[in-house]
């Protein structure tokens, strides 16, 4: 009786544990999505901050704060700010605003009822600073009105040109989804024809021990860490490239590309091999007694019929190259800016969450995750195809 | 297979154990041993390493784990998952207003370089800027630099403290399209001694003989111009903490500010005390 | 009739080649590698700590990480295979765990990175530290060790589990006691295939284990890995002889990987011919 029990919980066990794949898949696209998808939702704030350096005592729309603390938040629908302090000679400074919230351009958000004896600038994008000299040097008094940013619109992250995080606040992501996907296809044009004739001679022509030789040659090639390939390509291929095509820095698309391709060679020799090892001797046997030459029957019966796993493996080899970061980052110049020629300085979507994170804070953040769920459906979409071919080759 | 269960399991215990190890040894009195996590500007960390290491002669049964990410992460995680955050820029105003304790802990010029084989000795801070934003893209038009050829730009990725201390001294708006980020001093400076064309710019602390530093405006780059207020292009070293910070972590940060620690800074660096 | 020889001759001529092609720039980088570390490499350079030009801390950090996603991910990785091969039929349990896995294993790397600093370092607070990187690289590896335990598991004679459960085992009986030790040696393999991609792993590890150069005391605190200190020499290269760590580094890493590849070889080899003498 017990065994029996005991079967039976072996088996919701298995169940349960195999549940975690599921999970985490689950868990992945939860997060990921909810993060990135953050700044077309909702304004990064409910209202307008106050930010006070350096000034003691501080009313703000008639609440007086004795001790100012570090940032104050006005009301969400504050339509005016009045700010009044005393001013060293026993006088006191009076600053008079008014809020359009409808106003578009962010500049012109705050109407100064009359003009401020301090200082304004706009530091950075949503944000206004007031400054007054101080009562002693390097201690300058200081107001910021910090601005809520408005939900990004989705059309302008993804077709905006251009990326300017910090500064002026801009979003645009398609140089880099252009970069990840001239980068790819590049890499899949110099590096997919080689590696099917490498794996055709393999399958096809090379004798049992040189072919397991050159397997293992290519799984060490897949085994070395991507950071060494980078780290390869920084130091052979970057000079290589400036020196060639004498151009003033080698960090290009093209030493991209090359490394990237290096890179997939193993993913698409190994399966494209075995694929064409799995066609059917019955047929190249055909075609050879038809008198087809040995050269013939692999090109047109072996390639052929094994086209669907070549392609699952070009497709594999697209995703390894859309999703490799580090290489890239070291060999490929990584300006935000849309390229023309292959010989100059691009940046991917990975190499922007890898090189950024450390430094982003606030949206700029949120906006790497958007980069990644971008990333995530080009990926989810190759991976949907691979999955149908997969499908496909079953039923052949 | 019962075997292998076993020692899975043993080794999960194992494993547990160590993390109970590790949660109960925060806090404790004296000279228990205590691990101060410091974290921030890749530009700071050098500076930073050498105050652990001579800090690991003072307190032995402290050690100062130092996590070089960046300045953003360093403001954004001072006090919670850093004791100590590391900031090689002025914060920005969102990021002030948070509670925190600043102290810039020394002064870093920025070194202009170019390689060793380029003949351009002193550029302008207009000339800085023209190259930056494109009005200049090749040597020929820089007055003064006896080259020609295309200038290949190279700078720091976005949100950087050193690019951001640049861009506003040198009043650049936005970079030149092309420009080549790094994300780091190393990987600008190991591009530039290899690339007779290039000009970059790196933490003063950090120039060595491999690259060239420029003169900017006829003032050269060193310690002693940045302190008489000649050269122009220099920025803080911050250091971000909580009034609730731990003991150790205080005392830590009262001997960088103290005269043991300013002695440190002095290699390098310009101290501010 | 002669065109065709010719042509085929070129053909064969191109194909050879460019395999050719691809195994000597695959020498090439290991020379490159190899004679620029020339200088720093040696067996004190893995046992050495960081200030003194070693690689101790990374080493040990490496080990952790390796240990902890590896005893995080290899149970559940054979529990669900055991799931997939022994109690599935076609539910749509199944489907959707397939459609996962797939997924899985397609995601880049880069995302797991992302995911790992949201859900382990902030989320759940451990904050940049081995334990955080160990889960993130645990979900990463768990496709690998999936399906290869699954293979395993299917190419044990269906006689062996009729021959057990004819005796009156039970079927959890029957697995425990048959088919996982007949397959404990493409577990191994799978478990190996998996070490060999955390090894080599550099984003996700960057972004949830971090920076950090000391010897990790416990899994909560932040360490550095071998790729990320790779990585990181490449990058900021402060001293002058850094270039050579780093050198020694790719070295170190080249020579794990070259271990792992023939461990899994010959470990292959052995587990199909005991097979082969099973059946």
């Amino acid at each position: 009786m017990n065994r029996k029990y005991a079967d039976r919980f072996f088996q919701y066990f298995f169940r349960m544990v195999s549940l975690v794949s599921v999970l985490a898949l689950g868990a992945i696209l939860i997060f990921v999505f909810a993060q990135g998808l953050m700044p077309f939702v909702g304004a990064t704030a409910p209202g307008i901050r106050l930010v006070v350096q350096n000034i003691g005592e501080l009313a703000v729309n008639g609440r007086v704060y004795r001790n100012v603390p570090d940032s104050i938040s006005l009301e969400e629908d504050a339509r005016f700010i009045s700010l009044r302090f005393p001013s060293g000679d026993a006088g006191e400074e009076v600053v008079d605003i008014e809020v359009n919230a409808d106003e578009r351009d962010a500049r012109k958000r705050l109407v100064f009822a009359r003009n401020p004896s301090a200082k304004v600038s706009y530091p950075e994008a949503y944000v206004v600073t007031l400054g007054w000299p101080g009562l002693m040097a390097g201690r300058d008094r200081k107001i910021h009105i910090i601005l809520p940013e408005p939900p990004y619109s989705p059309v302008e992250f993804i077709g905006g040109m251009q990326w300017q995080p910090v500064r002026d606040k801009v979003f645009g992501v398609f140089p880099m989804i252009a970069g990840t996907v001239l980068a790819s296809l590049g890499a899949i044009f110099l590096g997919v024809p080689v590696a099917l004739l490498c794996a055709l001679f393999m399958a096809e022509f090379l004798a049992d021990r040189p072919a397991a030789f050159a397997r293992g040659a290519i799984e060490l090639l897949a085994g070395i860490p991507s950071v060494v390939y980078g780290f390869f390509g920084l130091m052979v291929i970057v000079p290589a490239v400036k020196n060639v095509f004498g151009i003033a820095a080698g960090n290009t698309l093209l030493s991209a590309v090359v490394v990237l391709a290096l890179m997939i060679l193993p993913t698409v020799i190994t399966i494209a091999e075995s694929s064409m090892r799995a066609v059917s001797l019955s047929l190249k046997e055909a075609s050879l007694s038809l008198g087809a030459s040995k050269m013939q029957t692999a090109w047109h019966i072996t390639l052929f019929h094994a086209h669907s796993g070549v392609i699952a493996g070009i497709i594999l080899g697209i995703s390894r190259a859309v999703g490799e970061t580090m290489a890239v980052i070291l060999v490929a110049g990584n300006s935000p800016q849309l390229v023309f020629s292959p010989l100059e300085s691009v940046r991917t979507l990975t190499a922007t969450i890898a090189m950024e994170m450390g430094y982003a804070s606030g949206r700029h953040s949120e906006m790497l995750f958007s980069i990644g769920v971008v990333l995530f459906i080009m990926i989810l979409a190759l991976n949907s195809l691979i999955l149908r071919l997969r499908r496909g080759m079953d039923v052949v | 297979m019962k075997r292998f269960l076993v020692a899975a399991f043993v080794g999960a215990f194992a494993l547990s154990s160590v993390f109970a190890g590790g949660s109960g040894e925060a806090a404790g009195a004296q000279n228990t041993p205590y691990t101060i996590e410091v974290g921030g500007s890749t530009s700071v960390t050098p500076l930073m390493e050498k105050f652990a290491e001579a800090y690991a002669k003072v307190r032995p049964h402290v050690k100062v784990n130092i996590n070089p990410t960046g300045s953003g992460d360093g403001i954004k995680n001072a006090g919670t998952l850093y004791q100590i955050g590391m900031s090689s820029r002025e914060l920005t105003p969102a990021e002030q207003g948070q509670g925190f304790r600043v102290e810039t802990v020394a002064i870093d010029g920025i070194a202009v370089i170019v390689n060793s084989a380029n003949p351009v000795g002193s550029l302008s801070v207009e000339q800085i800027r023209d190259i930056y934003t494109g009005a200049a893209g090749d040597w020929g038009q820089v007055s003064g630099s006896g080259k020609s050829g295309k200038i290949a730009v190279v700078s720091r990725e976005a949100g950087s403290g050193t690019r951001g201390a640049f861009e506003e001294l040198a009043g650049i708006k936005k970079l030149v399209a092309g420009a080549n980020e790094s994300t780091s001093t190393g990987a600008i400076k190991a591009g530039i001694a290899q690339n007779a064309d290039a000009i970059g710019y790196i933490s003063l602390g950090s120039l060595d003989a491999s690259v060239k530093a420029l003169a900017v405006g006829g003032v050269a780059a060193s310690s002693a111009n940045v302190v008489n207020g000649s050269y122009k292009l220099a920025r803080p070293f911050i250091l971000l903490s909580k009034a609730d910070a731990h003991a150790e972590s205080k005392a830590f940060l009262e001997w960088m500010l103290g005269p043991e620690g300013q002695a440190i800074v002095k290699t390098s660096w310009i101290p501010v005390k | 009739m002669k065109k065709r020889v010719f042509l085929d001759g070129l053909l064969y001529g191109i194909m050879a080649l460019s395999l050719c092609g691809v195994i000597a720039v695959l020498g090439y980088i290991l020379v490159y590698i190899f004679r620029q570390a020339a200088g720093s490499l040696s067996f004190g350079f893995i046992f050495r700590s960081a200030r003194e030009g070693g690689i101790l801390p990374m080493v040990v950090t490496t080990l952790y990480v390796v240990v902890v996603s590896i005893a995080i991910s290899l149970p559940v990785g054979i529990g669900t295979a055991v799931f997939l091969t022994e109690y599935s039929g076609n539910s749509s349990l199944v489907r959707i765990l397939r459609v996962a896995i797939e997924t899985l294993a397609g995601i880049p790397s880069i995302i797991y990175g992302l995911f790992g600093l949201l859900m382990f370092c902030r989320f759940l607070g451990f904050g940049q530290s081995i334990i955080a990187g160990a889960f993130t690289l645990s979900i990463m590896i768990l496709p690998v060790i999936i399906r290869t335990t699954e293979e395993a598991l299917k190419s044990v004679p269906v006689s062996f589990r009729e021959g057990s459960l004819s005796l009156g085992t039970t079927k959890s009986q029957t697995i425990f006691h048959v088919v996982l030790p007949s397959a404990l040696g493409g577990i191994v393999t799978s478990a190996i295939l998996a070490i060999g991609r955390v090894v080599g792993e550099s984003a996700p590890v960057l972004l949830t284990v971090g920076l950090s150069r000391n010897i990790p005391r416990t899994v909560f605190e932040s360490g550095r890995t071998l790729t990320i200190h790779l990585y990181y020499l490449t990058n900021e290269a402060v001293n002058p002889d850094d270039f050579g760590i780093a050198f020694a580094t790719a070295g170190t890493l080249v020579m794990v990987v070259v271990a792992i590849n023939t461990l899994t070889k010959i470990l292959t080899r052995k587990f199909k011919n005991s097979q082969g003498d099973a059946s």
